[in-house]
């Protein structure tokens, strides 16, 4: 059966609820129909009963009215209206009595109709017939008073008292008939009592067999109940115990959709779940038991590293102090080189004012050699007028070379004669041709002065260029030299800033010395460590085993 | 002529030295021209690079060279004619006329044109200088004929120079002797 375990409690709940719903709604049901019952005699009853009352009543005022008329038909002196009045008001009374009467039967014959017993209906119908029989007499008593009432009016004293006798026995005979009636009436309410208590006895009886069959129900639903839950429950606790005890190997079978199916695939999935975990836990504690002896020796070679640590430390506080040392050589020296650097600052200003004087000297230079070339190039244009001079010169003597051959040829010409004309003839040419090449002598002087004049022309060129090229270079040291200057006072800055930065440096290595110190401690400390890191690793591995003994429990 | 001024101490030594040798050179024209007994003056010329002799007595006249006008289908050594004194006078190139070559560019401003005397026709002689005017042994002169080579028919001897013309001209002392009847002989029409 596949329904969950909660619908089944819940049907059962609500089966037994429902029962007991029933149960309880037909036992008001029984309850209602008492009341009722009870009710329904109580007021039939009460009804006649005061009825009756009334009726009896009405017929002693009938008796004592009639009493009362005879009395003062006897004493005569009564006057005739008190007489009418007391015969109106036995009339009236007599009619009252009569619809009484008649109400009576008519309300016993609808009663005997609507009794809810037979009994009961019977009581009615005998109640009717002794009111009918009581009507009879009473209208026979009020025919025989009315007779006797007007005797009274009559005044017939006689008449009067001859029927008084039997106007007695017929009022007896009245008042007995009520009492009949009473008694009936009593036995209708013997009847109705009885009645209420077979009603009660019935319910009693039906609500007993009800309560009875509840608990039976809810015995069988209580029993269905625990075949459908505790016992999968048990087979399922069964499992958890031989899980409990290590054993992993078993699945449950059950694979309902139900709480408990839910339930086994939980378990099974648990216990697969829990294998894993222990063969995991084997491996893993397997792994420790490795671990842990490498943690072992792992911390003895840590115990080894330590003591080389320790002497490292040592070094190294030793290596510190040479550099303490180094550091403040360091921190002297820059000093020094600052001395020096600021003392080279001020010579770079100087070589500044030097260059600067350099380059005005320079200029002055250039300007003085431009000057030169001037005059050379005047010297120049000198030279070449003497040039135009030497032609003229050289033209005159060529002129009076010819002369002096013409002069010849005309004193060759002449004979004997022109002799000595031709000797100063000949005299003019040696002078002319000595003035020829006196003149070719200065045109040659005159080529070298020119060459000279131009040799220095270019060399005075080449001064003013060299001066420049001078101006440019001593420029060219000044901004260099400037540039030294910069570069020296950063130098001196940056010394200054390698004094501090040393002296900080001496101050760090002092930490570090602390440091060193603390870290000496420190590894003092980590071989202790160390020691208790090894025991630790010991019991690690006793652990271990103790671990893996305790994994081997679980057969999986 | 050039004499150094008086107290000066500073007369260069090159110049001292000119003037020394110049003085030599007068005291030994001076013997030589005592000694001379049969001398024939020669006008010394330079054409190109040689020099030539003519005779003294056959030249006219020295002028500077002048712009030639030319003759249409003349001989290229005939450089044409120029005008002298009212006369027109013919132009030859003293090389071209003996065979040797002629400087490019005809007559230049430098030149000399040397105007020959007497003859039939004016005729005048293009030279690149005339250098001086040199007596020669006649003997001399007469000795050396007919040295042959090209133009040498007009050629008739040869003089050694002096000492001083060589040492002014800074050239050869001697010249070649130009007999110029033969020279011009085909330049100058039949008689």
């Amino acid at each position: 059966m596949s329904i969950s375990i909660g619908k089944r409690i819940l049907l059962g709940f609500v089966t037994v609820t429902l029962v007991m719903v029933g149960l309880g709604v037909y036992a008001l049901g029984q309850i209602g129909a008492v009341r009722d019952n009870t009710t329904m005699i109580v007021t039939r009853d009460l009804t006649i009963a005061r009825k009756l009352d009334d009726l009896g009543n009405k017929s002693r005022d009938l008796g004592n009215l009639r009493r009362n008329g005879v009395v003062a038909a006897l004493m005569r002196n009564r006057p005739d209206a008190e007489i009418a009045a007391i015969i109106d008001i036995w009339r009236r009374v007599a009619s009252e009595s009569e619809a009484i009467l008649v109400d009576i039967i008519r309300t016993a014959d609808g009663y005997s109709a609507t009794a809810p017993s037979p009994e009961r209906a019977a009581i009615w119908k005998r109640l009717g017939e002794s009111a009918t029989s009581g009507a009879a007499d009473f209208r026979k008593l009020r025919t025989a008073s009315d007779v006797q009432l007007a005797a009274i009016s009559a005044k017939d004293v006689d008449g009067v008292e001859a029927r008084n006798d039997d106007l007695n026995r017929l009022q007896d005979e009245f008042l007995r008939d009520l009492d009949r009636t009473r008694d009936v009436l009593d036995q209708g309410i013997d009847a109705g009592q009885r009645r209420s208590t077979d009603i009660y006895e019935r319910s009693l009886l039906s609500i007993v067999l009800i309560v009875g069959l509840c608990v039976l129900l809810s015995m069988i639903v209580t029993s269905l109940i625990r075949r459908g839950v505790v016992k999968p429950l048990e087979e399922v606790m069964a499992f958890a115990e031989q899980v409990g005890s290590g054993d992993l190997t078993r699945t449950l079978p059950r694979t309902g959709g139900d709480e408990i199916g839910r339930l086994a695939a939980t378990l099974n999935a648990m216990v697969s779940g829990l294998a894993d975990l222990a063969r995991t836990n084997r491996a893993a504690t397997a792994d420790l038991n490795a671990a842990a002896a490498e943690i072992r020796a792992s911390a003895q070679e840590q115990a080894a590293s330590v003591e080389e640590q320790f002497a490292a430390v040592q070094e190294t506080a030793a290596t510190v102090d040479e550099i303490t040392h180094s550091g403040a050589q360091i921190g002297k020296r820059a000093s020094e080189v600052i001395a020096t650097a600021q003392s080279t600052a001020q010579i770079s200003r100087a070589g500044l004012r030097a260059v600067a004087d350099t380059a005005k000297a320079m200029d002055s230079i250039r300007e003085q050699a431009e000057a030169v070339a001037g005059n050379i190039v005047s010297l120049s244009e000198k030279t070449q007028a003497i040039g135009e001079i030497i032609t003229t010169v050289n033209d005159i003597s060529e002129r009076t070379h010819l002369l002096a051959l013409n002069a010849a040829i005309e004193a060759a010409a002449a004979g004997e004669s022109g002799r000595s004309f031709a000797v100063v003839a000949s005299e003019m040419k040696l002078l002319a041709d000595q003035a020829k090449a006196a003149t070719a002598q200065v045109r040659t002087i005159l080529s070298e002065i020119q060459r000279g004049i131009n040799t220095s022309v270019m060399l005075t060129e080449e001064a003013v260029k060299r001066t420049g090229t001078g101006k440019a270079r001593s420029d060219t040291t000044q901004r260099t030299i400037e540039e030294i200057t910069a570069k020296v006072e950063e130098s001196v800055q940056t010394f200054q800033q390698i004094v501090a930065s040393t002296n900080q440096q001496q101050l760090g290595i002092e930490q570090v010395m602390g440091a060193l110190q603390n870290i000496r401690q420190a590894s003092q400390q980590t071989a202790a460590g160390t020691r208790e890191v090894e025991a630790a690793s010991a019991n690690l591995t006793e652990l271990a085993q103790a671990l893996l003994t305790l994994a081997d429990r679980y057969r999986h | 002529m050039i004499e150094p001024p008086a107290g000066s101490a500073e007369v260069e030594p090159r110049i001292s030295a000119l003037l020394a040798e110049r003085t030599a050179a007068l005291a030994r024209r001076g013997t030589k021209g005592t000694d001379s007994v049969s001398r024939t003056p020669f006008l010394v010329c330079l054409s190109g690079a040689d020099r030539y002799g003519l005779p003294l007595t056959a030249v006219a006249q020295v002028v500077p060279a002048r712009a030639c006008t030319p003759v249409p289908g003349a001989p290229p050594e005939f450089l044409g004619l120029i005008a002298l004194s009212g006369r027109v006078v013919s132009v030859l190139s003293l090389a071209g006329a003996l065979g040797r070559p002629m400087p490019p560019g005809a007559v230049d401003s430098t030149g000399h044109i040397l105007v020959l005397r007497g003859g039939i026709a004016s005729l005048a002689l293009a030279v690149d200088r005339v250098l001086a005017v040199e007596d020669v042994d006649g003997a001399l002169v007469a000795d050396a004929q007919h040295l042959g080579g090209l133009g040498a028919d007009a050629v008739s001897g040869y003089a050694p120079g002096a000492g001083q013309e060589a040492a002014l001209e800074g050239g050869d002392a001697g010249f070649v002797v130009i007999d110029l009847p033969r020279l011009l002989r085909r330049y100058l029409p039949q008689s």
